[in-house]
């Protein structure tokens, strides 16, 4: 007898949802809606007679599906993630009922260091409890996704909090327009968490740059809302500095994302905790557990300790194995995967030279 | 290109005008109303300044399918709705049901037979001069009226329902105008009294004045007598025999307690209704609404009518003639000025003619009654269209 292949093993998400342009960016209400209610699911392992018996349609979908998610693996929760998660969420409880000078998160580090991964989780945590908490209220928008345009002006700041919510405003309107129509709608919709990524494109030592600081600080002063920023390396842009520097120093607390670090004993078995987590999500035929693990520290070296690049490596490499058919992860299938430069520059300065000897043995 | 949907579409109320809606979705979201306005409709085919709106692109801000938007919105329905069904004129509703609907005054285009919320017993209509609906918590017996009022149009149609309720409030407010002197008072002004004494009380009546709450007073009786007046067999009778009529004046008396004399020189409105109105068919409305408009801002109310309705309230206060202030009021003029009603300059001479039964009239009457080939006195396909 034929196994039957689900038609779909990616998602629990309502027709209303899949049916959303997959162009639709994570900065408008349908992009950010979707990425809230895209759960992966797992698909289930064939054994190994039910995978012969299985026709070749079958087997072809079959394959697609667990290519679909390995290259969306479900994200490990690392301690910068729940840091940030436990931090906002206490702070949207204290700045429920204040009037003014509510406080802030700034989630400052290096690329790659999972800066964004961080504050979409932040969101996507805080929607999914405010909708348990309201689960007729299908309107209810609690949290506003927006990114810092490059060279932003007050009016593109504010335009971008328009486009989140759709409003579709005239090309004549000046910035009170767009800042009276942002305001009232997020006041409608119950919006209590405003997310602003890529931080460092505000250079507060312009004019435009400050200006355009003042309205981010104005709209906090607007909306009843708590404010997370993130960006690269933000105390060295100089955002903390002179009269406006010292107000958002007094108002935000600071959370670095920095990379995994291998020096101590406890660095290094948090780091293989974290690969091991990572490995028990994989579906491959013939992987061995704990493969992955004993890899740790090459992959260490490898990523330079970024979870990002950690993460492009294994989804990669799970990708290749199904490709290949030895549905299993080598550190052969590793190295052919491509990752970042900074990650290669960060495994140039820091792996130990052990690839030519092996070479000089297999030699 | 079609808008982006809006974070918050509310419903839209049932009933209500486009224009309602669409200023109350760019209230909630704070944007401009002419802006939001131009950007679902469109100007009308005739290429004149009126702008007529765009279904798909109202689905498209609102996130709702056009059928569920139209089953709210009479102007999206297609085919149009008959719009004599409708009153011309657009009003508030209940502000009881308003409440659910956020982002400022509903304004709503109301079918003739909705007098009572019935829902939440309050007095929504004729249209008033931006007065809430009234609560109707002590006065039951209004709101019963209004449920035996949609059995009526259940039963006859809208029709004749409109021309019987518009005709029933035309003979009570006769009854009601009639002279002290004249000695057959009887104990329905007592009632119409005590109720205009509930709904406009004597010390407020320049702050509480109303017609429409006139209305409401004596809105059982008129549904009472406009059942009669719509029924097939009461209209034959009302235009037959001197028997048959004196049946008709036996049964209405009994309705409204209408202590009826067969005194020409007193005048009648109830036996000018049976000689003159009875045998022709059911008179519609003057106006009808016409869907599409050149903003989206509604009109306040103008001053001119701001300060009829304070000369009425002057009036009323006076002597609380209540009769006189109906009589005078609009939404009985299609009864009061049939089509075939003389021609006069002034409201003042269709009042009186509305109750005269002198001979000449008389002899009028039975003359275009003889030239009529055949004498139709039921409206003929009066359920050709649904209810709404």
């Amino acid at each position: 007898m034929a196994m039957k292949i689900p038609t779909s093993s990616r998602t629990t998400a309502p027709a209303e949802v899949t049916d959303t342009p997959p162009d639709s960016p994570l900065t408008t209400k349908e992009g950010w809606r979707r990425f809230v209610e895209h759960e992966p699911l797992p698909p289930s392992l064939l054994t190994g007679p039910d995978l012969d018996s299985l026709s070749r349609t079958d087997r072809v979908r079959y394959q697609d599906q667990r290519r679909d998610y390995h290259a969306d693996l479900p994200l490990v929760n690392t301690p910068t993630i729940r840091k940030v998660i436990n931090t906002s969420r206490l702070l949207v409880q204290l700045n429920r009922h204040q009037v003014s000078a509510r406080r802030g998160v700034i989630i400052s580090g290096a690329s790659g260091t999972g800066k964004t991964t961080a504050l979409s989780q932040l969101g996507r945590a805080h929607e999914l409890a405010v909708r348990k908490r309201h689960p007729r209220d299908r309107h209810r928008l609690p949290v506003l996704y927006a990114t810092v345009p490059p060279a932003a002006t007050p009016k593109m700041l504010a335009t971008e909090f328009a486009r989140f919510f759709g409003l579709d405003l005239p090309g004549r309107a000046n910035i009170t327009d767009v800042v009276n129509a942002v305001c009232a709608t997020a006041a409608h919709v119950g919006v209590d968490l405003v997310l602003i990524d890529e931080i460092h494109n505000l250079n507060i030592q312009t004019r435009t740059g400050a200006e355009a600081s003042d309205q981010l600080k104005y709209f906090a002063e607007r909306l009843p809302a708590t404010f997370v920023y993130a960006g690269i390396d933000v105390q060295a842009q100089g955002l903390f500095a002179g009269t406006r520097g010292r107000q958002i120093a007094g108002r935000f607390h600071v959370i670095p994302a920095a990379p995994f670090s291998h020096a101590t004993e406890q660095d290094r078995a948090s780091w293989a905790a974290l690969v091991g987590t990572l490995e028990s999500t994989l579906r491959l035929h013939d992987h061995q557990p704990g493969t992955l693990a004993a890899m740790s520290e090459y992959l260490y070296h490898r990523t330079g300790g970024m979870i990002g690049s950690l993460s492009q490596l294994v989804r990669g490499g799970a990708v290749l194995a199904i490709e290949d058919g030895s549905e299993r992860l080598s550190q052969d299938l590793l190295e052919a995967v491509p990752i970042d430069y900074a990650a290669e520059q960060a495994e140039e300065a820091t792996a130990p030279a052990r690839t030519r000897q092996r070479r000089r043995q297999a030699a | 290109m079609l808008p982006s949907r809006l974070p918050d579409p509310v419903p839209p109320a049932r009933h209500e005008l486009s224009a309602s809606y669409i200023s109350r979705l760019a209230t909630l979201h704070g944007l401009d109303i002419s802006t939001l306005w131009t950007q679902t409709t469109t100007r009308e085919p005739s290429g004149g300044m009126r702008r007529i709106i765009v279904p798909e692109r109202l689905a498209a801000l609102t996130g709702r399918t056009v059928h569920e938007l139209a089953g709210a919105l009479p102007e999206l329905r297609d085919p149009a709705p008959p719009w004599e069904m409708f009153r011309h004129q657009p009003q508030t509703g209940c502000h009881r049901c308003d409440a659910r609907h956020p982002g400022g005054k509903v304004t709503r285009l109301l079918p003739h037979h909705r007098y009572v919320c019935t829902r939440h017993r309050t007095w929504i209509g004729p249209p008033d001069t931006n007065r809430p609906a009234t609560d109707l918590t002590i006065l039951p017996a209004v709101v019963q009226a209004q449920r035996l009022h949609l059995r009526l149009v259940r039963q006859h149609g809208w029709a004749a329902t409109y021309d019987a309720v518009l005709t029933g409030f035309l003979l009570c407010s006769h009854i009601w105008n009639q002279h002290p002197g004249l000695g057959n008072r009887g104990p329905v002004w007592h009632t119409w009294e005590s109720r205009t004494h509930v709904l406009i009380p004597p010390p407020d009546e320049l702050k509480e004045f109303s017609a429409s709450r006139l209305f409401a007073a004596i809105y059982p009786e008129t549904v009472r007598v406009a059942a009669l007046i719509a029924s097939p067999f009461w209209r034959d009778l009302a235009s037959g025999t001197p028997d048959q009529k004196k049946r008709f004046y036996r049964e209405i008396s009994t309705r409204v307690s209408y202590p009826y004399t067969d005194n020409p020189d007193l005048g009648d409105a109830i036996a000018h209704w049976a000689h003159t109105d009875a045998w022709r068919p059911p008179t519609g409305p003057h106006h009808r609404f016409t869907p599409g408009r050149v903003t989206a801002v509604l009109p306040a109310v103008h001053q001119g009518q701001l300060n009829r309705h304070q000369r009425s309230a002057l009036w009323f206060k006076r002597g609380r003639k209540a009769g006189k202030a109906l009589l005078w009021h609009n939404h009985i003029k299609p009864v009061l000025v049939r089509p075939w009603t003389p021609n006069y300059e002034r409201l003042e001479g269709a009042i009186s003619f509305s109750q005269r039964i002198d001979p000449e009239i008389q002899a009028t009457t039975a003359r275009q009654r003889a030239s009529q080939p055949k004498p139709t006195p039921r409206a003929q396909d009066q359920h050709t269209s649904p209810m709404q």
